[in-house]
């Protein structure tokens, strides 16, 4: 293996990504090649620095944070996929109630007349509520 | 451990809560370690990790358990990532540190570089951190995802959808324009 294809796999070699045969053919040039054994101590060193940045410290809130978005968002579904079209079936239903009491036809006195009177027509004939009744039914023809 | 997350990700799915609380604590740390060096700000990296974590919450029907979950949410975050760097016009311009080097500028910077200074660990960090933020976004991608994440090289090729040799060339090329950025202050 030359120079060339030994630094074109360091960085592979360093994270453990070879093959058995690939790191022996690597191994056995490094132990030969001072140029490239330097090359890698200095992708070793930027190994080692990038393990020592420190992490940003975390809100300790990050997580409520989190779950509150969670929360609003289920809110916000429950909406769309509940409420919205409850509601909407809700206007749909007064449309259609509303519609229908606009297309019965109009009650006159003789209709509502009528209707009352019809509500007391089961009294024993000959008694005094009956005979009432028929006058009265009678004074309206 | 992946049996574990794909029973909690149904859970997920139907909005539990809970469920959802447990994933974010147990990938909190991991995620925000690789945001943070990826967009190089603390505001913005913990905006974006908020950010991926909702998408999460929102996508769980679509998470097929035969993935690893792992792969899957650090998909979402590095898709997010290079969507918000390319986007946010106002993000905090970080130093070029290989243009700098090239242009024998890093030199004559009184304030970070003098002949003979010995640089803390903390100064180091700060330097190698801009010099991360100014990789280009693939080699930036790959060397993160496999640094901080910890992913093997084809775990990175699936995330990027690129192959496992361009990977370790990516990873490869990263390390070595870090190496060229870092040389005048080692």
């Amino acid at each position: 293996m030359d120079c060339n294809h030994t630094r074109k796999k360091l960085s592979a070699y360093l994270d453990d990504e070879l093959s058995f045969k690939d790191r022996e053919l690597i191994e056995k040039h490094l132990a030969s090649c001072p140029a490239c054994s330097a090359e890698r101590k200095g992708l070793l060193l930027i190994s080692s620095l990038m393990d020592g940045i420190e992490n940003e410290d975390i809100s300790p809130f990050f997580t409520h944070k989190a779950v509150s978005s969670a929360t609003a968002d289920l809110r916000s579904r429950y909406k769309r996929h509940f409420l919205k079209p409850a509601l909407a079936g809700f206007g749909i239903l007064m449309v259609l109630l509303l519609g229908i009491t606009e297309l019965r036809p109009p009650a006159t006195i003789e209709t509502i007349r009528h209707e009352y009177l019809r509500d007391f027509g089961d009294f024993p004939p000959e008694s005094f509520s009956d005979l009432y009744i028929s006058s009265i039914k009678g004074a309206g023809r | 451990m992946e049996e574990f997350e794909s029973k909690i990700m149904v859970e997920v799915a139907r909005g539990d809560l809970s469920a959802f609380r447990e994933i974010v604590e147990r990938y909190r740390i991991p995620l925000m370690s690789f945001v943070s060096k990826f967009v190089g700000d603390k505001t913005m990296s913990e905006d974006i990790a908020q950010e991926v974590f909702l998408r999460v919450f929102k996508a769980a029907k679509d998470y097929k358990p035969k993935a690893k979950f792992k792969t899957w949410l650090f998909k979402i975050a590095t898709n997010y990532c290079l969507n918000e760097i390319r986007t946010n016009k106002n993000r905090p311009q970080f130093i070029d540190i290989f243009e700098l080097n090239e242009a024998g500028f890093v030199a004559v910077a009184p304030d970070v570089y003098s002949p003979g200074k010995r640089f803390d660990n903390k100064e180091l960090g700060d330097i190698l951190r801009k010099a991360i933020a100014g990789l280009p976004e693939k080699q930036r991608t790959a060397l993160l995802l496999q640094k901080y994440a910890g992913f093997s090289y084809e775990e990175i090729s699936h995330i990027m959808g690129c192959s496992v040799s361009a990977v370790e060339s990516l990873i490869q090329r990263a390390r070595q324009n870090l190496k060229k950025a870092l040389l005048p202050y080692l």
